[in-house]
């Protein structure tokens, strides 16, 4: 018997609680049930034994938890346990079910709500996958965070053939834990090649049935329906309904498409048997959702069923402070861009990083990692080197967009079995190996070409973006309809979405902004689904808000109304022009900040006005701060007005080539371990405002790490953070590492639980107390 | 648990954790302040969880019924000199919170600086509420102030035990780091007597 046999069943039985049936058998609270299977087989068996009586169709194996993070200290490794659970389930099972090897979260959090890296997490699921030879199903059940489950499908995927089924745990507002909703659940791993999706612990099937309903309206797949026996009593720790409850719970169900069915926490064997009782006398109702095109992160599905904005700013092409921010790393700013460009009304962010002189594939990776944890919009991966977007694919936390394929045969056969393999959308460009077509009749034939090759693959339709290519006006004027015409007739006659770069249509023009936006509403009135577009131009998102609202897709102009009526948005910000510099810094008013700064660049030189402007407010405030006159949040205020100014100052000496402001180079990080990091990202940022410039490698950083970043960037400061005992070591580690190898670092620390006598007992050179002494510091080194 | 009863968080209190000593925060300041509350109320997904044990025995340490969870030290031995029962209970804002700041902390680093307190003065309010949950349930018995790990002589070791008594992870989504931090970051874990 196999999965695919079993399914053409109506519908298919799991087993019930384990855990607390291991209770209800004698096991000791604070126990490891996975240990049972060597201390107490007879004790595993019996249950499992049960549920097959009971008529389960696919058992667990008593491996839930089995994985070496929570073995640790327990002697045992997965290797130990989980062969010898699976023969114990595989015995009890004999030909009557199927058994399951029953995966469960690794029991630490993954990037970026915790310390566990998604690498990390792969190599924990891979380790416990390698292990289950012997059963007929991997089962990643009470699943709360996609990324996590990610990685624990890719590792299912790439070391064994048996099939995967997942479920996640819900709250009753509908999301998990991690905040995952149960569209972005379907979206990505309908993408990941599982074979069942659904949900399991946490409530009662009552309390349950709205996340069932939301899932069946996205999921084409078998939905899995395992919700425990109501809630347990806080003081008696009993579940709330009984077995004949639940059944009938159960089966309203049904007509939302459960197909796998069974219960969690406080379900017994009797709950099994009440619940295929009741369920025998109904029929499978097979979901039939409606075919989206849709892309996702993990807690933002966008649906393509009306123009949306894809955001192209996070690109160097064309723009200097973006390469110098790439060449310095300097992901902060980058990240600034993603979130200017979400509250401008994107979509949708296209991410590119090429640059030369940037490992491509190293800073997609960091640069993806970084945007999701600070955004939850859905991303598009642009790049031309298939290896670059594998690795992004990998780790990115939803379903992307590819950008992009061509009519070559080269890219097809390249880009498009990766973008199968990890279920994301992808964006087909109507050229191939000569060239742009000028006909809009070739560009629709490479579109075609792109859609065929996709389609024997198995990527569906859905997934097909056609990028129609926008020829600049100037130089090929009657080149514009041919483009409008292609996007219609693909749009039409093939049935799929169009995506369109419309900046390039303006290239040699005066007044860009009126022809792009023209061109715009062109082309959207021409079927065009995703204009990637600078959505921090108003003219050019209106102009698709517009569109929405115009051609009806704007229900009651409800997004419309709500982009520009404005109305709960406190004045944060007063009338620039009769405020100074210093009052604006010193508040934190940072647009006025930027403008008072732009008015000086007029007539003064950039260095000046921050030697002569900048610094003496700065100066001031850490005098105020140092007399007790004003406090940290004071200090901070200022710190964010100064770095409204100095954004504009690095903008004009890149675009004008000049030196930079740099006074020297610091490195700073929180330690391994520890994960605070505001007090260290305050420090950055005022010694920032001074003209250092940072390498912040972020928190729970490798004593390795920074020893490597200071010795290949030649650093001579690195300050180190750390604000809990438990990580002081690890503090003390990387100073001695740091002496080791670069034996001419000066190194200083700071943070909560620090003072300058441990300061000096662990190697430091320095302690400073708060950011104004950061900065004395900074001065007393490099000297300026 | 949802906010239901919170609606505003003590910000007087996030200004004492902020480092406002003697001055009072300016208009601007307030109005920064109000913004991030609303975002802080919104992102803020309050869990709790909580169990009731029998104090088994006091002798070196305190042992529980139906947990691995015992409890060293005089200070917690003092506070449960007069209780047969004790709770412990753990309570999170969720990751959300987290997320929150952390985007705050990129766009303007003063409104991450802010988010943050205001988050600790939140969860605070949470723990508040959640012993009122818990006297409800208990028929209004009286309890103990509440003690956590880390305070006193009760080791901050004791977290993952914490957890794991609780139940924490799978119910609430509370884990802890090997460096012993809680995540989400705001987050309590902590014992009361019942008397």
């Amino acid at each position: 018997m196999t999965l695919t046999e079993l399914l053409k069943k109506d519908f298919v039985y799991l087993d019930g609680g384990f855990g607390t049936m291991l209770q209800s058998l004698g096991m000791k609270p604070g126990e490891n049930p996975v240990l049972l299977n060597i201390t107490d087989p007879d004790m595993v068996k019996k249950v499992i034994s049960l549920y097959v009586d009971a008529g389960s169709d696919i058992v667990c194996a008593n491996t839930f938890g089995c994985n070496s993070y929570k073995l640790s200290g327990t002697g045992y490794t997965p290797e130990d346990i989980i062969p010898l659970a699976l023969s114990h389930a595989k015995e009890c099972a004999g030909s009557k079910a199927l058994v399951a090897l029953d995966v469960s979260p690794i029991g630490k959090l993954c990037e970026p709500n915790g310390t566990m890296t998604f690498e990390e997490a792969y190599e924990y699921y891979r380790e416990q996958i390698l292990c289950a030879d012997e059963s007929d199903i991997i089962y990643f059940a009470t699943q709360t965070d996609l990324y996590e489950l990610k990685a624990g499908v890719l590792a299912a995927r790439e070391n064994c053939d048996k099939p995967i089924i997942c479920s996640m745990t819900f709250e009753k507002n509908g999301r998990t834990f991690t905040g995952c909703d149960p569209a972005s659940m379907v979206t990505t791993l309908e993408g990941l090649g599982v074979s069942a999706i659904g949900l399991n612990c946490s409530l009662g099937p009552k309390d349950l049935k709205e996340v069932v309903r939301e899932i069946s309206r996205y999921c084409s797949l078998p939905i899995i329906v395992k919700p425990n026996a109501g809630l347990p009593d806080p003081v008696t720790n009993s579940y709330s309904i009984s077995a004949a409850d639940f059944a009938e719970e159960m089966a309203e169900m049904i007509p939302l498409g459960a197909k796998i069915v069974g219960g969690c926490c406080g379900t017994t064997p009797e709950y099994i048997k009440e619940l295929k009782k009741r369920f025998e006398r109904e029929r499978y109702c097979k979901n039939s959702p409606q075919k989206n095109s849709a892309v996702c992160s993990y807690s933002k599905t966008v649906f393509i069923s009306s123009p949306k904005i894809i955001g192209e700013r996070i690109n160097p092409t064309g723009k200097k402070r973006f390469k110098e921010a790439l060449l310095q790393g300097d992901i902060d700013y980058i990240l600034s861009q993603a979130i200017e460009q979400a509250s401008a009304g994107a979509d949708i962010l296209d991410v590119n990083v090429g640059l030369p002189g940037v490992d491509e594939k190293a800073m997609m990776v960091k640069v993806i990692k970084a945007i999701q944890s600070i955004t939850e919009l859905p991303l598009q991966i642009d790049s031309t080197n298939p290896e670059v977007l594998e690795a992004a694919l990998r780790v990115y936390n939803g379903k992307p967009i590819v950008n992009s394929v061509n009519g070559e045969e080269k890219s097809l056969a390249s880009v498009l079995p990766i973008v199968k393999k990890y279920g994301a959308a992808v964006v087909g460009l109507t050229l191939d190996e000569n060239g742009i077509p000028k006909k809009s009749h070739d560009r629709f034939n490479i579109a075609k070409k792109i859609l065929n090759r996709a389609n024997t693959l198995g990527i569906p339709k859905e997934d097909i973006y056609i990028d129609c290519l926008t020829l600049t006006a100037s130089a090929e004027q009657d080149g514009v309809m041919e483009t409008l015409n292609a996007l219609k007739r693909v749009k039409d006659e093939l049935g799929l979405k169009t995506v369109l770069g419309v900046s390039n249509i303006s290239f040699g023009l005066p007044n860009r902004p009126l022809v792009n936006q023209n061109f715009l509403t062109m082309a959207l009135t021409h079927g065009l689904d995703l204009p990637i577009i600078n959505p921090n131009i108003e003219g050019m998102s209106g102009a698709v808000r517009a569109f929405n609202l115009l051609r009806g897709y704007d229900k009651n102009s409800k997004e419309f109304i709500a982009a520009y009526s404005n109305t709960d948005t406190p004045a944060l910000s007063s009338n620039s022009n009769d405020i100074s510099l210093s009052y604006a810094v010193l508040n934190g008013l940072k647009s006025e900040a930027k403008d008072i700064t732009k008015n000086m660049l007029l007539s003064r030189e950039p260095l000046d006005i921050v030697n002569e402007e900048l610094i003496p407010v700065l100066d001031k405030a850490g005098e105020e701060f140092e007399k007790g006159k004003i406090f940290l949040p004071q200090l901070i205020l200022a710190a964010s007005g100064a770095q409204a100014c100095f954004e504009v100052i690095k903008n004009t000496l890149s675009r004008s080539d000049q030196t930079s402001v740099s006074k020297g180079r610091i490195i700073l990080a929180t330690v391994k371990g520890d994960i605070h990091d505001i007090g260290k990202n305050i420090v950055k940022v005022i010694l920032q405002n001074y003209g250092y410039d940072v390498i912040d490698l972020g928190k729970d950083v490798a004593p390795e790490l920074i020893v490597q970043t200071a010795v290949d960037e030649n650093i001579k400061l690195v300050g180190l953070s750390a604000l809990m005992t438990t990580t002081l070591n690890a503090m003390e580690e990387t100073i001695k590492q740091l002496k080791a190898k670069k034996p001419d670092t000066i190194v200083w620390v700071g943070g909560a639980v620090l003072t300058p006598e441990y300061a000096k007992m662990i190697g430091a050179d320095y302690y400073t107390k708060d950011a104004k002494e950061s900065v004395d510091l900074a001065k007393k080194i490099f000297g300026c | 648990m949802d906010l239901n009863g919170i609606t505003s968080i003590n910000k007087r209190e996030a200004f004492r954790y902020m480092g406002f000593k003697k001055s009072e925060p300016n208009e601007r300041f307030l109005l920064l302040a109000d913004r991030c509350e609303k975002m802080v109320l919104d992102a803020a997904k309050p869990k709790l969880i909580f169990k009731v044990f029998d104090i088994l025995s006091r002798d070196d340490k305190i042992i529980l019924s139906n947990t691995k969870l015992c409890l060293p030290g005089h200070n917690i031995k003092n506070l449960l000199k007069d209780s047969n029962r004790c709770c412990v209970f753990a309570a999170t804002l969720g990751v959300s919170v987290d997320a929150l700041i952390r985007r705050l902390e990129v766009e303007d680093i003063t409104l991450g600086f802010i988010a943050d307190n205001l988050a600790s003065a939140l969860i605070e309010q949470v723990c508040d509420k959640t012993e009122d949950v818990i006297k409800e349930s208990l028929d209004n018995a009286t309890l103990t102030p509440r003690f956590s790990c880390g305070y006193g002589d009760l080791p901050l070791s004791l977290q993952g035990d914490f957890l794991s008594a609780l139940d924490a992870q799978s119910k609430i989504g509370l884990t802890v780091t090997d460096t012993l931090i809680m995540m989400p970051r705001k987050s309590v874990t902590a014992v009361l007597g019942i008397k």
